[in-house]
């Protein structure tokens, strides 16, 4: 039997804990993932999916839960550590690269995730050569701006180079956080087929936030909607395979009512006894 | 012609302060305050040991060395503790001061009677009795050597996996942190080698003047943002090895500019203020530029 490639517990957080502003943002997830599951995470603003995936590349310690990423427990380990299994591009197209280093110093970099840094030359020949080619495989024709600063590329140039810096070094899993969001359409559509293609290709366990249903739609073998810090919907198989955008909608609307009727039962209550 | 090789001399010796601040400003975008302290401690230890009979290049060498643990401390205290940067340099500035007092067993310490580098590299012309070359001339060849020298491995540094991992860490943060950079390892190093360059710096120029003294860091930071800040003006570059190179000849052209001020009648005491001033004017006239540039444009526009 194989390891699944996240397997989460019982994950909570709470944000201002003790204070008028506390919120939980996870509420106790489990979640597991099958290596090669590729999950696309919905959501309204506020329902979690982003604290989910902070939570789980490191950038947040959750307060409680438990995190297993191909079998290792890493829970206590800090985002950096984290970062030899997990492979990662932020919605900010200028986070996941620096903007005042070349394209493929940024590149080797990334070569090097899950390595140890010492003196060796970062641009040796043959490092150079490959990481060469792997930039000519995004078919976007950077392969002949390696030496220029990643700050002179476009945002959505710089988003496809942040996706290629995740996998040129296999991740146990790969978090996409909106990563299309603050692209223009062109580029966001650019960037969600290479992910396609990349993701099918190399078959990796990977987790997409997105605000789009139409992607959610369009991409991966499953999809998760998230409320109010937990899991509402999971759907895969059949399911996922049939779901279109009305659906979505559909599970959406339904999330509202019973928010409403929450909302509703509470204001009755403050009738009644307030 | 004294004056000129003179002003050379410093500003070379400040080139190793400018590359030390280069380092913690630019690379690591931290203003580090430990310069004012890791000066002094570069110039007390290697008279401290110079004056206990040690050899001047091995003095030298550890004035540096404790200058880079004086970063250390900082680095660790701002990256464990996680206080911010500028107060955790001023808490090991403040700290150094004692320390370099009970390193010197006072508030100052000659060299006089003690064979420093620069003597040393004086004797191997034949020194300026024996007919050999003037003073200045052998100082300013040894320090033109070593401080090539120490560019060119930085400038090598930069460019390996190390020296990658150091300038994510200051560039993108989060980009570092998702290709499993330790960043908080990254800036202790960064700046433990920033202020290794700072002590080197002081080691130098104690031997250079004959005597280190607690107050010879007041103003140090200030003089490494001006020669960084003036190198950037002079020689604006974009690679990492240029802009090494930019900030060595962006201190050896501010104390030239120092001297020839001096030389004009400049009160030797306003140095400070006008060199502040500076680098004040430095770092928002560029910006107020463009926004009077901007405001004047959208005032056309209204008419």
């Amino acid at each position: 039997m194989t390891e699944p490639a996240l397997d989460i517990q019982q994950l909570a957080h709470t944000f201002n804990r003790g204070t008028p502003y506390e919120t939980t943002a996870l509420g106790g997830v489990d979640l597991t993932l099958e290596p090669g599951d590729f999950v696309v995470v919905l959501g309204s603003n506020g329902s979690g999916k982003s604290t989910l995936l902070n939570a789980i590349a490191g950038s947040l310690m959750a307060e409680s839960g438990r995190i297993r990423v191909d079998g290792t427990d890493v829970s206590r380990w800090p985002a950096h550590r984290r970062a030899r299994l997990i492979g990662r591009v932020f919605q900010d197209p200028f986070a996941g690269t620096a903007g005042d280093m070349t394209v493929l110093e940024n590149l080797a970099i990334a070569s090097t995730r899950g390595l140890r840094r010492a003196l060796g030359r970062a641009l040796a020949r043959a490092r150079r050569e490959e990481l060469t080619e792997a930039v000519r495989r995004l078919g976007l024709g950077l392969e002949s701006r390696l030496d220029t600063p990643m700050g002179l590329l476009s945002g959505g140039q710089r988003q496809a180079l942040t996706l290629l810096m995740a996998m040129l070094v296999r991740p146990g899993l790969l978090l996409l956080d909106e990563h299309t969001a603050a692209l223009d359409p062109r580029s966001a559509e650019l960037l969600l087929r290479l992910t396609q293609t990349f993701v099918s290709a190399e078959r990796l366990t990977t987790m997409m936030v997105t605000h789009s249903m139409p992607q959610a739609v369009r991409l991966g073998n499953r999809i998760l909607i998230m409320h109010r810090g937990v899991v509402a919907f999971d759907l895969s198989g059949p399911q996922k395979r049939r779901a279109r955008v009305e659906d979505l909608l559909a599970r959406f609307e339904e999330l509202r009512r019973s928010d409403m009727l929450d909302d509703q039962a509470a204001d009755l209550l403050r009738r009644t006894y307030v | 012609m004294n004056l000129l090789l003179g002003a050379l001399t410093i500003g070379l010796m400040w080139a190793l302060l400018s590359l030390g601040t280069f380092l913690s400003f630019r690379v690591l975008r931290s203003l580090d305050l430990t310069t004012e302290g890791a000066f002094v401690t570069g110039g007390a230890v290697a008279c401290a040991l110079l004056t206990r009979g040690m050899s001047p290049a091995l003095a030298t060498a550890l004035g540096a060395l404790a200058g880079a643990a004086a970063g250390a401390v900082t680095g660790l205290i701002h990256t464990r503790f996680r206080v911010d940067v500028v107060l955790a340099g001023i808490l090991v500035m403040t700290g150094l001061y004692s320390i370099n007092y009970w390193a010197m067993g006072g508030g100052s310490l000659s060299l006089a009677g003690h064979q420093t580098l620069f003597e040393q590299a004086a004797a191997l012309t034949g020194g300026d009795e024996g007919g050999g070359l003037p003073r200045d001339v052998t100082a300013i060849i040894m320090l033109t050597i070593l401080v090539g020298g120490l560019a060119f491995v930085l400038s090598v540094f930069a460019t390996t996996d190390l020296g990658l991992a150091l300038r994510a860490t200051g560039s993108s943060p989060r980009m570092a942190r998702a290709a499993a950079i330790d960043t908080g390892l990254a800036t202790t190093i960064g700046l433990a080698l920033a202020n290794a360059f700072t002590g080197l710096s002081g080691a130098l120029f104690a031997q250079y003047q004959g005597s280190a003294g607690v107050q010879m860091g007041v103003g140090m930071i200030v003089s490494g943002l001006a020669s960084v800040i003036l190198g950037e003006a002079l020689f604006p570059q974009r690679t990492i090895q240029r802009r090494i190179l930019a900030a060595v000849l962006g201190a050896v052209v501010f104390r030239l500019l120092v001297a020839a001020a001096i030389r004009a009648g400049l009160d030797s005491n306003a140095l400070k203020l006008v060199t502040a001033a500076f680098v004040l004017a430095a770092l928002t006239i560029p910006d107020a530029f463009r926004r009077f540039i901007r405001a004047h444009r959208t005032g056309a526009a209204h008419d």
